[in-house]
C-alpha cells in the first residue's frame, strides 16, 4: 500500500518551486494560443516556456532518469570550483587547521566581550522564541513584510512605516529607544519621498485615500 | 573621437556634483561592504531606484563607486570579525583575521586598503588603454551575435555558479520568460497581463533586482546571529601595513592581473578572482609562507585582486551587456534604467559616459586610499551594527524604492514575491544571477532574436551559419560551455588511452 503521509513528508520547497515553474510555463505557452497572439509576440515567450517547462520537469523526475541524463540534470558542475579545487589543496589544509582553532578562539573572544560589557544584545531572544513558538526568524520576517506591504497599500506607507519598524525591532528585542529612533528615521525617509519625489505614500487604497 | 571623448569623460568625472556622488558612493559602499550580509549587490539594489532623478552619468558613477567601496569595505569585516562583508572578501578572512588576532589589525587593514586601491588604480588605467580595442570589437557584433551573447552569458553563469547546468538554464529561461510580461516589443500586443493595466508595462527589472538581491538577502540575514560577536581590537601600525605591500611587488602585480582577467570573463566575479589569487599565492609561496596564520601575502593577494575585478567586469558589462556578478547585474540594470544600451552606443556616441565611468573608478581608488586609512581606527564601530536594525530599514527602502520606479503597486509586490522566490532559488542552487540576467536582458535578447529571424526569413539556421564566422564561433562556444563539463572527462580519458 502506498504510504501517502510518508510521500507528503518528502515534498520539499524545491518541489513546490518546480511545480510552480511548470505551471507558469504551461500558462506562458498556452496563453498565446488561446488569445491568438501575433507570431512575433508569441515565439520568444513560448520558446522560453518550453525550456523552463522541460527543464523543471527533468529536475523534478531526476531520480527516475537513466544514468547519463540524470548526471546532466542533477550533477553540480562548476568550472571555477574544479579549478579552485586543483589550486586550493593548501587552502583546504589551512581551513582545517583554522576550524581546529575555532573553539579556542571563540572562548577567547567571548570572554573578552563579556569583560568589555559589549554583549548586551547578543543573548536577546525574539518574542516568538520567548513565548515558546518554534518558528524560523525568516518566516517571521516574511509575515511582518507581507503585513507591512498590505497595510502600506491599504492605508499608505507614511502611517504604517513607523509601526512596522518599531514592532519589528521590538519583536526582535532591539532596545526600545533604538527602535523608536529607527521608526522616526524611516518615517522621515518616507516623508522625504513624498516631499521631494511627490510619491503618494500618504494615501492608501482603502483608508486615508485623500492623503495629507 | 576616442581622445576627445576621454577628455570629455575626465571633465565630467571631476565636475561637481559628479565627484560628490562618487565620494558619497564610495563611503556608502565601504559601510555597506563592511556589514556582513549587506555587501555591494544589496546596497546597489537599494540605491538604484533612488538614482531615478539623477542624470545617467552621476547615477552610474554613484553605483560603480558603491561597488568599488564595498569591495574594500568587505575586507573590514573579514579582518575584524572573521565574517566577510561581501562574498569576495571571504578569502581575506583566511589570513586577515589571524593577523588581527595577533594584535596587527591596523597592519592588516592598511595592507587591504593599499593593495585594493593600488591595483584598482592600475586596472582603471589599463581599462582606459584597452578601450580603443574594445570599441573595434564591439562594432563587429550585430543582432544575431548579441542574442547569442545573451545566451552565452547565461550559459557561462550556469557553469560558474553552484548547482547543475539544467538548474542554471531553467533560472535564466525563467528570467527571460518573466521579462515578456507586458506589451510586446515588436507589436503592440499586451502579453500575460490578464486584464490588469498595471501589468501592461511588465515586471520592472529594477524591482526584480531589489527583490532578488535586497529582500532575499534580508531573508538570509534574518536567521543569522548578531554580527559583532567575534570582533577583535584595533591595534598595530598603518605605516607598517603600507610598507608591507611594497615588500611584495610580485604578489601585488600577479593578484591585479588575475583579478582583471577573471573579472573580464562573463559570469565570474570577485568571489572567484580573490580565491584564485589567494590559492595561486599560497601555491607559489608555499615554501616560505605561513598561510592561514596571518601571512601578509594572504591579504595582498585577494585584496589586490578584488578591485581590478571591478574594472575587468566593466568590459563584458559595458561591451556586451553581460554582467559577471550580482553587483554588475545591478549595475547593468542601472545602465538600462537610465535609457542607455550596452554595446555600440556606449562605445560610440556615448563614449564620454563610458570614459567618465573609467575615470571615476580610477579616482575612486585614490579616494579609497584616503578614506580607507582614515576609517581604520574607527572600523570596528561599523561592524557592530545589529542585523535586526538593518533588516527593517532595508525592507522599508525596498518597498518604497520599488514603488517609486513607476508608481506601480505591482513593482512593490514584485519585491516581496521575487524576494521569496529568490531566497528559495539560492537555497536550492538555482542561479539567481542567471535569472536576473534573463529579466534584465530579456527585452534586448527578444528584440535581437526577432531581428535575427527577420534577417533569415524565419529560419534558425542563421545562428549556426558558416558564412558568419563570429556567429558560428559563439554558437560553438555555447555548446562547448554547456556540454564541456560532461564530455571533457571522456575526451581526457580517450586522449590518455591513445597516448
Amino acid at each position: 500500500m502506498v504510504n501517502y503521509s510518508q510521500r507528503l513528508e518528502g515534498i520539499t520547497a524545491e518541489h513546490v518551486l518546480l511545480v510552480t515553474l511548470i505551471g507558469l510555463s504551461i500558462v506562458f505557452y498556452v496563453d498565446p494560443i488561446l488569445k491568438d497572439y501575433p507570431q512575433n509576440a508569441a515565439i520568444f515567450p513560448q520558446l522560453m516556456a518550453q525550456v523552463v517547462g522541460i527543464g523543471s520537469f527533468l529536475i523534478l523526475i531526476q531520480n527516475y532518469l537513466p544514468g547519463p541524463i540524470q548526471r546532466f540534470v542533477g550533477e553540480d558542475v562548476s568550472m571555477t570550483e574544479s579549478f579552485e579545487e586543483q589550486q586550493t589543496e593548501g587552502v583546504d589544509a589551512i581551513e582545517k587547521s583554522k576550524a581546529e582553532q575555532a573553539d579556542i578562539d571563540e572562548k577567547y573572544v567571548d570572554t573578552e566581550d563579556e569583560e568589555d560589557g559589549t554583549s548586551e544584545d547578543i543573548a536577546k531572544v525574539p518574542l516568538h522564541e520567548k513565548w515558546g513558538i518554534n518558528i524560523n526568524n525568516t518566516v517571521i520576517m516574511i509575515i511582518f513584510s507581507s503585513i507591512y506591504f498590505a497595510l502600506g497599500w491599504a492605508a499608505g506607507f507614511l502611517y504604517v512605516t513607523p509601526l512596522f519598524v518599531f514592532s519589528y525591532t521590538t519583536w526582535f528585542r532591539v532596545k526600545m529607544y533604538k527602535g523608536a529612533f529607527l521608526a522616526a528615521l524611516a518615517t522621515v525617509i518616507v516623508y522625504g519621498f513624498i516631499v521631494f519625489l511627490l510619491m503618494p505614500f500618504d494615501q492608501g487604497a482603502i483608508v486615508f485615500t485623500g492623503g495629507l | 573621437m576616442a581622445v576627445g571623448s576621454l577628455v570629455e569623460g575626465i571633465l565630467i568625472a571631476v565636475s561637481w556634483p559628479v565627484i560628490g556622488w562618487m565620494a558619497a558612493g564610495l563611503l556608502a559602499g565601504i559601510v555597506m561592504g563592511a556589514l556582513p550580509g549587506i555587501g555591494s549587490p544589496v546596497g546597489m539594489a537599494i540605491v538604484l531606484p533612488l538614482t531615478v532623478p539623477l542624470d545617467p552619468t552621476p547615477a552610474l558613477i554613484l553605483l560603480i563607486s558603491i561597488y568599488s567601496g564595498a569591495m574594500f569595505g568587505g575586507s573590514i569585516a573579514a579582518i575584524l570579525l572573521n565574517a566577510p562583508g561581501t562574498e569576495s572578501a571571504a578569502a581575506t578572512t583566511l589570513d586577515g583575521y589571524p593577523m588581527a588576532k595577533k594584535g596587527l589589525a591596523k597592519n592588516a587593514l592598511a595592507i587591504a586598503t593599499t593593495a585594493s586601491a593600488l591595483n584598482g588604480f592600475v586596472a582603471a588605467i589599463l581599462l582606459v588603454l584597452i578601450s580603443p580595442i574594445l570599441i573595434e570589437v564591439v562594432l563587429l557584433f550585430g543582432s544575431v551575435e548579441y542574442f547569442l551573447l545573451a545566451i552565452l552569458g547565461i550559459s557561462l553563469i550556469t557553469i560558474v555558479a553552484d548547482g547543475s547546468i539544467v538548474k542554471g538554464i531553467v533560472a535564466g529561461a525563467f528570467g527571460f520568460m518573466i521579462s515578456t510580461i507586458g506589451v510586446a516589443i515588436m507589436s503592440p500586443t499586451p502579453r500575460y497581463a490578464f486584464g490588469q493595466l498595471a501589468l501592461y508595462d511588465g515586471i520592472n527589472f529594477v524591482a526584480a533586482l531589489i527583490g532578488m538581491f535586497a529582500f532575499a538577502e534580508m531573508m538570509k540575514l534574518a536567521v543569522q546571529d548578531q554580527i559583532a560577536e567575534d570582533a577583535v581590537g584595533i591595534t598595530g601600525s598603518i605605516t607598517d601595513g603600507i610598507k608591507t605591500v611594497f615588500q611584495y611587488p610580485k604578489t601585488t602585480i600577479k593578484a591585479g592581473i588575475i583579478g582583471m582577467l577573471i573579472g573580464a570573463v562573463p559570469g565570474s566575479g570577485a568571489t572567484t578572482s580573490t580565491f584564485v589569487a589567494y590559492a595561486e599565492e599560497a601555491r607559489s609561496s608555499a615554501a616560505d609562507g605561513i598561510f592561514g596564520e596571518g601571512d601578509p601575502r594572504g591579504i595582498i593577494a585577494p585584496e589586490g585582486a578584488n578591485n581590478p575585478t571591478v574594472s575587468g567586469s566593466l568590459v563584458p558589462t559595458l561591451s556586451f551587456g553581460i554582467p559577471g556578478s550580482g553587483s554588475t547585474a545591478v549595475f547593468l540594470g542601472g545602465i538600462l534604467m537610465h535609457g542607455l544600451q550596452p554595446g555600440p552606443q556606449l562605445f560610440g556616441e556615448q563614449l564620454h559616459i563610458t570614459y567618465a565611468l573609467f575615470v571615476s573608478v580610477f579616482l575612486g581608488n585614490i579616494l579609497i586610499l584616503a578614506v580607507g586609512y582614515s576609517v581604520i581606527p574607527y572600523a570596528s564601530a561599523i561592524t557592530k551594527i545589529d542585523t535586526d536594525i538593518i533588516i527593517p530599514m532595508v525592507i522599508v527602502l525596498s518597498f518604497i524604492g520599488a514603488f517609486s520606479l513607476r508608481r506601480n503597486w505591482f513593482d512593490a509586490f514584485g519585491v516581496l514575491a521575487l524576494g521569496i522566490i529568490g531566497y528559495y532559488m539560492v537555497k536550492y542552487k538555482y542561479s539567481v544571477i542567471a535569472f536576473v540576467l534573463g529579466i534584465v536582458l530579456g527585452p534586448i535578447a527578444e528584440e535581437n532574436f526577432f531581428r535575427s529571424l527577420q534577417l533569415s526569413g524565419g529560419g534558425y539556421g542563421i545562428f549556426v551559419n558558416p558564412s558568419r564566422p563570429l556567429t558560428l564561433s559563439i554558437s560553438i562556444l555555447i555548446i562547448v560551455v554547456l556540454i564541456g563539463p560532461f564530455v571533457g572527462p571522456y575526451v581526457k580519458n580517450a586522449i590518455n588511452n591513445f597516448r
